[in-house]
């Protein structure tokens, strides 16, 4: 079985827990801020993962987490499953599918934008209400500055790209200058 | 054989003569030597027929023998020489039959040879030609290529180096309204398309 189709099934499983219990962004919440904490401590992620420490270690360690992270029951109880099923190792992928699975339940989308510098919050509503009048979804927007596309703006939703850059404008006009014919 | 039976027959013959001779000088000692037709002439020429005949009867048959074998072997010798000299008139006819093959062979090989190294001549003389010809192409290909190479060479530095002026440009100049105009714009475009 891939890690992928892995992940799937143990996310499918968490999220019809979180349908049930109508708290589907709750626990995405708290699942990424437990995936934030393994992401920013090297040695957290190395313990819970690394099978030479004992499952009752690794679950210790969890109950210690639950208070700082607000982490629910439920969602302890599924980290506590993972540590049992040796399945820590795969969690980032397991967040991963969860976070899109949950969005796919509640109809809606991430879309990634990337601009040269801070975009007002007036642009960001009608960019969002664009969007989501093309998805037919509601839309969360992860907006990321890059100077390095040097202006303008791209749009990533799933693997569609709208690409709005100058960077990119440049690079087509670079390319056109190759083209162009020398008498 | 023949040799044996001469002999003999002339030691007969003699000894025959020898005692008509005999008898005649014991004839002349007792009656005196006087000329005697009949001694002097007819039995010498007696003796000398019967010599004959008795060498005719006796060796008529070897000699007939003899010479009917030598005959016989003179024309075996004829025969067998005419033969081995058609034999070798039909060999020098072979060779000579073979000897003209031969010319004609080496006179198609010649010709063959010739026309060979003729065909070789031209081949060799269109190949260097063709070398030539291909050598020229190549210089004049190079040479374009080098022209084409250092066109491309050219428009890729000044693609270049337009490409940094224009970034330097827009950063430089690139205003956060003209950037939220921009943002504005292709919003707006978006939208169009939606």
């Amino acid at each position: 079985m891939s890690i992928g189709s892995l992940g799937r099934r143990w996310a499918r499983a968490f999220l019809l827990v979180a349908i049930e219990q109508r708290k589907i962004d709750a626990y995405l919440n708290e699942l990424a801020l437990f995936d934030q904490a393994l992401r920013c401590s090297r040695e957290l992620k190395i313990f819970m993962t690394d099978q030479a420490f004992e499952a009752h270690e690794r679950k210790a360690a969890l109950e210690k987490l639950v208070q700082p992270l607000g982490l629910s029951l439920s969602t302890q109880h599924f980290l506590s499953l993972l540590i049992d099923r040796e399945r820590m190792a795969f969690f980032s992928d397991i967040f991963l599918s969860f976070r899109d699975q949950a969005d796919e339940a509640l109809n809606r989308v991430r879309v990634q934008v990337k601009v040269q510098s801070a975009l007002e919050e007036s642009s960001q509503v009608h960019l969002r209400s664009v969007l989501e009048k093309m998805t037919e979804k509601n839309v969360i927007l992860q907006i990321a500055v890059d100077p390095s596309i040097l202006g303008g703006i791209v749009i990533r939703i799933a693997d569609q790209v709208f690409d709005g850059s100058v960077k990119t404008t440049l690079v087509h006009m670079q390319e056109k200058m190759r083209h162009a014919v020398i008498l | 054989m023949i040799k044996k039976i001469f002999t003999s027959v002339l030691f007969f013959s003699i000894l025959s003569s020898s005692t008509l001779t005999l008898w005649a000088s014991e004839a002349e000692g007792h009656g005196g030597h006087a000329f005697d037709p009949v001694r002097d002439i007819v039995y010498p020429w007696i003796n000398f027929i019967l010599l004959l005949l008795l060498l005719i009867f006796l060796l008529r048959r070897p000699l007939k023998d003899f010479l009917a074998s030598r005959s016989k072997e003179i024309a075996e010798k004829i025969e067998r020489f005419a033969r081995e000299k058609q034999e070798a008139q039909g060999q020098l006819l072979q060779y000579q039959k073979r000897l003209e093959v031969i010319q004609k062979e080496m006179e198609t090989l010649i010709a063959s040879l010739k026309e060979e190294g003729e065909m070789a001549r031209k081949k060799i003389i269109e190949e260097a030609r063709a070398a030539s010809a291909r050598m020229d192409q190549v210089a004049r290909l190079v040479g374009s290529q080098e022209f084409t190479r250092a066109k491309e060479a050219l428009r890729e530095e000044t693609v270049r180096l337009a490409g940094e002026w224009a970034e330097k440009l827009i950063r430089e100049r690139l205003t956060p309204q003209d950037q939220a105009r921009m943002v504005h714009r292709y919003i707006q475009q978006m939208e169009r398309l939606s």
